[in-house]
């Protein structure tokens, strides 16, 4: 699963579902809402009553202080179609301030007592309605009492308000709602949500040689905690199975050393012609091969960290070249081994010896007879090996470090594991094996290891 | 010399215990550690050369065990273990020496002897090398069955090489040799006993070669055509 795509993940289908639950609530809030004013018709006549007076409250101009307000022309179109509309404004003395009158109703004349604020009245008259009633309203500081009446017919008049109401008690509250889910999603659910993309991160950062890592276990909740516990029991799993089939691969070239034994000491009882020298040429073959699959499977689980010891690389590379000097002798060829001082690392010393005797044994077989290899220890923590055959082409580098990889031509007659023995076991040092050209020709095989590896455990 | 071969593989035991009397020692041989305890307690052997995986205990126990014991003589452990295996490690516990399975019988003999060389007194055979023999005894040195004369550095060096004949001796090594002789030592003390050792034996006419392994030490190494020029 490589390309997240936002409209894929759980926090976008969360926000969805969030989002429809919203608009669900808000056909509920619409719907509770109608219902209600088609039931308590009185509850709409207040409403609409206020609307109008304090339309009209807003909309006045006083062009002096003790003048009569003038009726702006917005004032004076009708509420809807049939409707009549009139409207007396009192101040608090009682005196007259502004009026209008579409057509010729009843409007109280006198002046409300002046504690009142709300009145609202109702008079059925056939299949018309009159309205009246009173709001106490300020206007520019001063207290002004607007009655209005209004004639009417059917539901129109009410659409207006009807809209304002559901504006106010559905709309504002529905989006505020579905905005705070939203925000609460992308802060909380992402966050709750964290610890799920920390374990996607950890499982794809597996090595598929070494199934070793874990993902850290997470208290924050069951399923996580669930989840984590079984993607660390199938990682636990893959591991076991995989270390069966390494180990088992050692436990066999293990058992084929008795029986190889056997058979080199009964070649030597033959008699001594061509035959024996290609049986034991061919057992010694397939001595390489167990030796180097052993080697292999033991370098592959060695654990640096739990079992390092100090090692001193220059002693290490004197004993391996020494033990090779008679090889490459009886190969006609010579090493030179100069010491440039390497520092004492941590490490397993038979294991490193192994690693550069590996590349010390390539060496040995690309060198044209009568040419010298160059063994290094140091400046650092480090080995050079370099010969003057034909050299590792660039295109073949990484390959020669596979398993069971011999290259094209027969010559070296080994296992083909050398390589990857020599890097499993410096890269379990925390170190690299790099392949480059000598400068004068030849391969030149640098092993560099790390100066304190696992110190501080 | 009498070695006691502990080898549960019996066609294995056969063929080294028959490899090892072609080398000139008198070889027992037992299938178990019980019968290896039973045989060490009421023979006389000079050398053990226990194969670790027996089929009725741990090898490196017996190991243990044969070494709190007085007059234990030393032991020479066949492995079928790797060389990365940190139960090798565990053999520095009491094992003399080991050997990983499958070896050379030449380089089994000649660990056997070093080992014989150490524990038994008087244990003196002699060392030879393609056509150069060291007689411990007399210190006498033949090459080709003509003694040769060699002066006391040159013999000394002579036997160091010749008992790791086929492999390096450090130089560090040779150099201590050379100052239990005398105090005073030159800085190139070894090269100069080593050059003139190596006219020595070329003047009469040994099939070895002296060669110096740059930057670690020498060896003595059997003739091949090609290394007439390049030793000196
Ligand atoms: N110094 C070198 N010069 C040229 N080619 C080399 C050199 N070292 C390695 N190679 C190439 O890399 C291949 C793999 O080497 P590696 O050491 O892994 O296996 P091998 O030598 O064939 O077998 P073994 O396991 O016995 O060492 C060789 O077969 C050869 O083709
Ligand atoms: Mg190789």
């Amino acid at each position: 699963m490589k390309d997240r795509r936002f409209s894929q993940t759980l926090l976008f289908k969360m926000s969805l579902r969030m989002g429809v639950v919203a608009a669900i609530f808000f056909a509920i809030q619409l719907g509770a809402v109608v219902w209600m004013y088609a039931h308590r018709p009185n509850e709409l006549d207040q409403l609409l009553v206020s609307a109008e007076t304090h339309r009209i409250a807003s909309e006045l101009r006083q062009t002096s202080p003790d003048a009569e307000f003038s009726v702006p022309p917005d004032l004076k179109r009708p509420l809807s179609g049939n409707t009549k509309r009139a409207f007396v404004i009192h101040d608090h003395r009682g005196r007259v301030v502004g009026r209008y009158n579409d057509g010729d109703l009843r409007v109280a004349d006198t002046p409300p007592s002046s504690f009142v604020k709300i009145r609202t009245q109702r008079e059925t008259l056939n299949d018309q309605f009159l309205l009246s009633g009173t709001r106490r309203v300020t206007v520019d500081g001063h207290p002004l009492w607007v009655s209005v009446a209004i004639l009417g017919q059917g539901f129109d008049p009410f659409i207006p308000v009807i809209f304002n109401e559901i504006r106010v008690h559905v709309l504002f509250p529905v989006v505020l709602i579905t905005l705070l889910f939203l925000l609460f999603n992308y802060g909380v659910v992402k966050r709750t949500l964290k610890p799920l993309n920390d374990t996607i991160e950890t499982v794809n950062k597996v090595d598929p040689t070494d199934p070793s890592a874990r993902v850290p276990s997470s208290s924050y909740s069951w399923e996580l905690r669930a989840l984590t516990e079984s993607t660390n029991h199938m990682l636990e799993r893959v591991q076991r199975s995989m270390h069966m089939l390494r180990d088992f691969s050692g436990n066999v070239a293990h058992e084929l050393r008795t029986p190889l034994a056997i058979m080199l000491l009964t070649i030597r009882k033959l008699p001594d012609d061509q035959f024996r020298e290609s049986l034991h040429r061919d057992a010694l073959g397939m001595r390489r091969l167990v030796e180097q699959l052993l080697d292999l499977s033991q370098a592959e689980s060695l654990n640096i960290q739990r079992d390092a010891a100090r090692v001193n690389l220059g002693q290490v590379a004197q004993t391996v070249v020494g033990e090779l000097v008679p090889l490459a002798l009886s190969r006609q060829r010579f090493i030179n081994y100069s010491d440039e001082g390497a520092p004492e690392i941590r490490g397993h010393e038979e294991a490193i010896a192994r690693a550069l005797r590996n590349v010390v044994e390539n060496a040995l077989v690309y060198t044209p007879v009568d040419t010298g290899i160059e063994v290094t220890s140091g400046p650092g923590p480090s080995y050079e090996v370099r010969d003057h055959g034909p050299g590792i082409p660039q295109a073949s580098r990484h390959r020669v470090r596979e398993r069971f990889y011999r290259g094209t031509d027969e010559k070296s007659g080994g296992a083909g594991l050398g390589l990857a023995i020599a890097t499993t076991i410096v890269e379990a040092h925390g170190g690299r094996l790099e392949i480059e050209d000598a400068a004068d020709g030849g391969a030149l095989v640098r092993l560099t290891f790390v100066a304190q590896y696992g110190k501080t455990l | 010399m009498k070695l006691l071969l502990v080898e549960d593989n019996r066609r294995l035991a056969f063929l080294l215990a028959d490899a090892l009397r072609e080398e000139g020692f008198t070889v027992d041989r037992a299938e178990t550690l019980r019968a290896t305890s039973e045989l060490c307690g009421t023979q006389p052997y000079d050398l053990l050369l226990l194969d670790l995986g027996m089929p009725d205990g741990d090898g490196l126990d017996f190991v243990r065990k044969h070494r709190r014991r007085e007059a234990a003589c030393p032991i020479l452990v066949i492995t079928a273990r790797g060389a990365l295996d940190d139960r090798v490690a565990g053999l520095d516990v009491g094992a003399d020496d080991y050997m990983v399975k499958p070896f050379e019988i030449p380089e089994l003999a000649a660990r056997c002897r070093a080992l014989l060389r150490r524990s038994v007194p008087g244990y003196l055979p002699n060392l030879s090398f393609a056509n150069v023999t060291f007689e411990v005894s007399n210190r006498e040195v033949r090459v080709a069955d003509q003694p040769v004369s060699l002066a006391p550095r040159e013999l000394d060096l002579l036997e160091r090489l010749i008992l790791r004949a086929g492999h390096v001796v450090p130089k560090a090594r040779l150099e201590q040799v050379l100052y239990t002789l005398s105090e005073e030592v030159s800085p190139n003390a070894v090269e100069a006993s080593v050059s003139r050792l190596r006219k020595r034996l070329r003047q009469a006419g040994a099939a070895v070669v002296l060669h110096t392994a740059h930057g670690i030490g020498y060896a003595l190494v059997a003739k091949t055509s090609k290394h007439e020029d390049v030793s000196t």
